[in-house]
């Protein structure tokens, strides 16, 4: 089997929004796959960053929590 | 990627595959001659010393070990013909006598020195990663958030 060579965390960053949108080589995907597979660090911000643009671009409108208005305030007025 | 950084992660790969080979002189192929190694759980050892004790050790892990290795490199920085590098190795150990696995966490950081056209490892220090611990400011922030949540609710 051929070997997949590393990725930096670096490198995986800059080419996420790439891979995202199918934008890479075949190479550099399987190095990436490889790379999130064990970093659960790079998985957080892919998981994070496709969560984002999925929701984004379902255009959906999402109903709060019950009290998320009045403790964001609170937050707000704290700083 | 520059050049240099996708030819030390080449190399680094093939450090990989090395210990996931149980390959010892693919491993000794991928260090400078004389270099450092301040490797987690055993003595310093420099110059000639070095590349010895690493065979010595390799190659008693391979005969009782499978190891799967898993390296995560954070970055990679180049210098001219001077290189660092930082990030994880993940180490499995699987026990070929009795199937028992063990996994073990390290932080590695290293420098790289490129003779001849290739790069190679100069100096490597790992130690052992620790569980994650919150800070105490962290701790009761987090605390008063729960509190005030709880109540609004």
């Amino acid at each position: 089997m051929e070997q997949i060579i590393l990725i930096t965390c670096s490198e995986l960053r800059r080419e996420l929004s790439n891979y995202i949108e199918n934008d890479v080589s075949l190479e550099l995907r399987a190095r990436i796959d490889q790379h999130v597979e064990v970093c659960p660090d790079c998985r957080a911000i892919f998981d994070g960053v496709r969560n984002l643009i999925t929701l984004v671009s379902t255009g959906e409108l999402i109903e709060l929590p019950r009290g998320f208005s009045a403790r964001l305030y609170r937050r707000f007025t704290s700083l | 990627m520059a050049q240099d950084q996708q030819e030390i992660s080449v190399a680094k790969t093939e450090y990989r595959e090395a210990y996931n080979n149980g390959d010892v002189r693919c491993l000794l192929s991928v260090f400078a001659t004389g270099f450092t190694d301040c490797s987690d759980g055993e003595p310093s050892f420099y110059g000639s010393e070095s590349r010895r004790a690493l065979e010595l050790r390799a190659s008693e892990l391979f005969q009782r070990f499978k190891v799967e290795l898993f390296v995560i490199i954070i970055d990679i920085i180049v210098k001219g013909d001077f290189a660092f590098d930082w990030g994880w190795h993940k180490m499995r150990l699987v026990d070929k006598k009795t199937g028992e696995s063990s996994d073990t966490k390290y932080r590695y950081f290293e420098t790289w020195t490129k003779a001849d056209g290739t790069w190679k490892i100069n100096y490597i220090i790992t130690n052992k990663e620790m569980p994650p611990r919150m800070l105490p400011e962290e701790e009761s922030a987090s605390a008063e958030t729960a509190t005030a949540g709880n109540a609004a609710s």
